[in-house]
């Protein structure tokens, strides 16, 4: 069994700034990633094997990520990098299960961080099953970090300003985009603009973005929502229409698009089964992403020693993950003595100072683009909501009508979440839709119950 | 609609290797994942679902979903998105989860 | 202050099938469950219903028969199939013990056929190579075990019994020897009849009580792996079974780390196609946490029965809490203690095989004051030595 001082599970912003930090202090690091490559999803880098012809034309975020890759490069002896390496158990004693070149390992660590970060929020509506329906997410990993279109006629749907990113770097792959939809309202916008102004650059890359869409005669409708798409085989059509205050449809407002390719981005959820299956204490918050692990002023969960930090304890940006990392790195040196707590909290402190910057404008941010549960009425009695067991609504709906109020039940009676993705897709649908419709809520509802493996694992890596 | 899909530029592809989908010859560069070298190659449908028979593809693009599943030189229920092309690769698009077949040993 | 003829505390398999056989003969029943219905032990098991590996096989016959039919009765699905279940041998010391099994099965009308190894590759190419032979039931059986529960609880319910959910049992109430109520974290309910269906969780209530109630938890862990192909044989177990299920002091005695942690095979496949991959048994305490050291050794004894389970991804796993007693058979009896006091608890691996009986049983304890099978052996008062104390009323 390895051991080390620090193990941080996520090579994304939080994870790497954590990783520098602490490796500044003298912690010896290992981070541990599912990918080939450090990155996460914001600084995702293209494959090693590719050549790259200019590096200016991927953008501001690949080159970002690459600073901070060479940062973490600088300390070769401190930081290790475990890729291609899934982190799928915890068995208590801060003794993470991985599986690397096809084994099971246990990694023993002295302090964890948890910076695993977030997935594209499922929303389940007519249609959203079909080859051609993609998230937001994905889309730009397909076009930044391998160098492929997923189609030629984009709708856009959803909210919030990673649409606008996405649909800036469709344009400049060549795609063309029918319309972006986007569900708040201009209202609502314009009485946030005051506070989303303390960070006036990134405003200024939203109206940046918004000129180009204008440009290119996109369409940027707001109040809007994609409420079904459909195609024999594939998308070839997507439907909006016009949304109210509770994001509900407004009969008689469709509009129909001829397209190849839906991308949808109604919010991140945080990545929360590891968290969850060290039992930290967690909490609901809707304009966060859901279920998030609670964490003092260091970073540190319910549970000593377990940091947490990014968007995977609540969806704030890359500022402010960057800056979280930092600070669980500091306290985690903290723990493991080799500074004490006056040094710790005095670059604590200078980070907490840039924190309290960036959290107005996130906190401004999460609460005008936070999801409205009115939108979970798309969803038809026939709509599949578990897509990997192809449970209905219908089924759900049954389980909540036999007193089913809480998603372990939900599933228990209906399979859903019993399928690969482990209720990825289809926990967070459940809980809104068991929300409004058993007039239950998040607490008692809970979520999936974390269990080991968080992710599907072959049998093959416990045998001999 | 089996136009290539690639984008020229910024990103550049080494010399291009065959694989094969359900039998046919196509082309791919190191650096991809499976779920590229479909897309690019007009391949939109990866599979079919084992209960309703119906048609997925990527949907999340990193690994999290599990509807972009497909066989990978005869080991079935790979998620093409995170599988990287090599040359020969043999890919068949799956109807429900196949099973292995445990002749071959 | 609400008065019900009997309170049952406990929404598993048992308490919910109590529930209905009591809703049957028109007593009025108040279920109450801390959590949801089935969310213990009776949804982290196998769904199976081995008769084979049965310590109390007049029970068990009786009850797997009264399956037949269950499911029209409650009009609700619980997914039986009748896969028959079949106990491979690896090695040729188990043969004495597996025949002398078989032998004691067909002593009480369970009818198991020996098959060499060749004949059991024959009826399923897909059984491993080294298997020397195998023990076939026929009658054996799996079902959903969730659906189960919910099935009695949905007749219980049209029959006018009420079922609490999130609504634990903090105590129980007696008074000069008689039940007097229950205390909930809602209200005290009077009543003169509780049925104890709490399984491994009965000592925190016995407690109480002034009882000792004497089962333990033990804990068993099940793989579960991704949707494959119907297999032939759906119901493997491993005849190991018989010594890491019963024979406590062989598994202590043991240097071999998979029969320490009592690891013998048991693989079923649902009709869903998903294997489950189990099971073990140790003695956790209240934790239901998967381990490691016991998955690996479930996933390796796995594949020597199947072999093709080595490609297999593992997509989740489950852990349950089974009550043991401490002579590893059911109590199902009133006690002489407290008057109105009936404990259905200890089924240990059998909950939910034994769930139709134990309804019936304890419907009959409470309706005619005795049972129609002659179940000495499942009563409380076999234990000794038992505390006697009067409860005063607080």
């Amino acid at each position: 069994m390895k051991t080390v001082q620090l193990a941080i599970v996520g090579g994304g912003p939080a994870g790497l700034s954590a990783a520098v930090e602490a490796a500044q202090l003298g912690v010896s690091v290992i981070v541990l990633d599912e990918n080939p490559r450090l990155g996460g999803q914001i600084y995702r880098q293209p494959a090693s094997e590719f050549g790259i012809s200019d590096e200016k034309k991927l953008g501001k975020q690949y080159r970002d990520g690459k600073k901070l890759l060479q940062k973490v490069a600088a300390f070769q002896a401190e930081i290790t990098i475990w890729s291609n390496t899934l982190v799928w158990g915890y068995f208590g004693e801060k003794e993470l299960a991985v599986i690397r070149n096809g084994r099971a390992e246990i990694l023993k660590a002295d302090q964890i961080i948890i910076a695993s970060g977030t997935y594209d929020r499922p929303l389940p509506f007519p249609g959203w099953t079909l080859p051609g329906v993609f998230g937001a997410g994905g889309v730009q990993v397909l076009i930044k970090s391998q160098g492929v279109l997923p189609g030629t006629r984009f709708l856009l749907a959803g909210s919030g300003p990673l649409q606008l990113a996405v649909a800036d770097q469709l344009l400049k792959a060549g795609a063309e985009i029918v319309a972006v939809v986007e569900a708040t309202s201009t209202t609502r916008m314009l009485r946030y603009l005051p506070r989303l102004l303390r960070q006036p650059t990134l405003v200024l890359d939203g109206i940046k973005y918004l000129a180009k869409l204008k440009l290119h005669g996109v369409p940027y409708i707001h109040s809007h929502a994609i409420i079904k798409t459909s195609g024999a085989e594939e998308v070839n059509q997507a439907v909006i229409a016009a949304i109210d205050k509770d994001w509900q449809p407004i009969a008689g407002t469709e509009k129909s698009f001829r397209v190849d390719a839906v991308c949808l981005g109604y919010g991140l959820v945080p990545n929360t089964d590891l968290t969850r299956l060290c039992r930290c204490v967690h909490h609901y918050d809707e304009s966060l992403g859901g279920w998030i692990p609670e964490y003092n002023e260091r970073m540190e969960s319910s549970v000593p020693g377990i940091f947490v930090a990014g968007d995977g304890c609540g969806v704030r940006g890359v500022n402010m993950a960057i800056q979280e990392g930092r600070l669980a790195g500091i306290y985690a040196a903290r723990n493991l003595v080799l500074i004490d707590d006056a040094t710790a909290n005095r670059s604590a402190n200078l980070v907490r100072a840039k924190l309290r910057g960036l959290q107005k404008f996130a906190g401004a941010l999460s609460e005008l683009y936070c999801l409205k549960s009115g939108i979970y009425v798309l969803a038809r009695n026939e709509t599949v909501i578990c897509r990997c067991e192809e449970v209905d609504l219908n089924r759900i709906r049954k389980a909540i009508g036999a007193g089913a109020d809480n998603v372990d039940d939900i599933k228990r009676r209906t399979r859903a979440g019993m399928g690969y993705c482990q209720g990825r897709m289809c926990a967070s649908s459940i809980l809104t839709i068991a929300q409004r419709e058993a007039h239950s809520n998040p607490e008692r509802l809970s979520y999936l119950k974390a269990r080991s493996p968080v992710k599907p694992i072959p049998l093959a890596a416990f045998l001999e | 609609m089996s136009k290539d899909r690639r984008i020229s530029g910024p990103i550049v592809r080494g010399e291009p290797f065959q694989i094969t989908v359900d039998g046919k010859p196509v082309t791919a560069y190191a650096g991809e994942t499976i779920a590229t070298v479909l897309l690019a190659s007009g391949f939109r449908i990866f599979r079919h679902t084992a209960r309703q028979g119906e048609p997925r593809s990527v949907f999340c693009g990193i690994g999290i979903c599990y509807d972009c599943l497909v066989t990978v030189n005869n080991v079935p229920n790979q998620r093409a998105c995170m599988t990287f092309a090599k040359p020969g690769l043999a890919v068949i698009r799956q109807r429900g989860t196949v099973e292995k077949d445990v002749s071959s040993e | 202050m609400n008065s019900i003829d009997v309170v049952v505390v406990g929404g598993g398999s048992i308490g919910a099938s109590v529930a209905y056989y009591l809703s049957k003969e028109n007593v009025k029943v108040r279920l109450f469950e801390r959590r949801e219905l089935a969310s213990e032990a009776s949804s982290a098991n196998f769904g199976g219903v081995p008769l084979q590996t049965t310590e109390c096989p007049d029970l068990t016959l009786t009850s797997a028969r009264m399956f037949q039919g269950l499911a029209s009765e409650l009009e609700y699905d619980f997914e039986l199939e009748y896969t028959g279940s079949c106990m491979l041998m690896d090695k040729d010391e188990q043969l004495p013990m597996v025949e002398e099994n078989a032998k004691r099965l067909s002593q009480h009308g369970i009818k198991v056929d020996m098959l060499t190894g060749k004949e059991v590759r024959e009826i399923d190419p897909d059984i491993s190579p080294e298997i020397l032979g195998a023990s076939r039931c026929s009658e054996g059986m799996i079902i959903n075990p969730m659906k189960l529960v919910y099935g009695f609880a949905n007749a219980a319910r049209k029959l006018g019994a009420q079922l609490d959910t999130y609504t634990e049992v903090k105590k129980i109430r007696s008074e000069n020897g008689k039940i007097k109520s229950v205390i909930t974290d809602k209200g005290e309910i009077d009543t003169k009849f509780v049925v104890l269906a709490t399984g491994a969780w009965s000592p925190i209530l016995g407690d109480a009580l002034n009882l000792r109630i004497p089962v333990l938890p033990r804990r068993g862990q099940i793989l579960i792996t991704e949707p494959y192909k119907l297999g032939k044989l759906r119901y493997l177990l491993d005849s190991d079974y018989l010594v890491t299920g019963f024979n406590l002091e062989a598994v202590r005695k043991s240097q071999d780390p998979r029969i320490k942690l009592g690891v013998s095979s048991v693989l079923t496949q649902p009709s869903n196609g998903n294997w489950l991959i189990g099971t073990s048994r140790d003695f956790p305490g209240y934790d239901n946490r998967t381990t490691l050291e016991t998955m690996i050794q479930v996933a390796r004894r796995s594949v020597k029965f199947l072999p093709k389970l080595r490609h297999a991804n593992i997509i989740r796993a489950m852990a349950g809490l089974r009550p043991f007693s401490d002579d590893g058979r059911p109590i199902i009896s009133t006690v002489n203690e407290i008057e109105g006091l009936i404990i259905a608890i200890g089924h240990h691996g059998e909950g939910m095989v034994h769930s139709p009986i134990t309804g019936k049983l304890v419907a009959e304890l409470v309706t005619k004051g005795r049972m129609s099978m002659p179940i000495n052996e499942y009563s409380y008062a076999r234990f000794s030595p038992v505390d006697r104390s009067r409860e005063n009323a607080s």
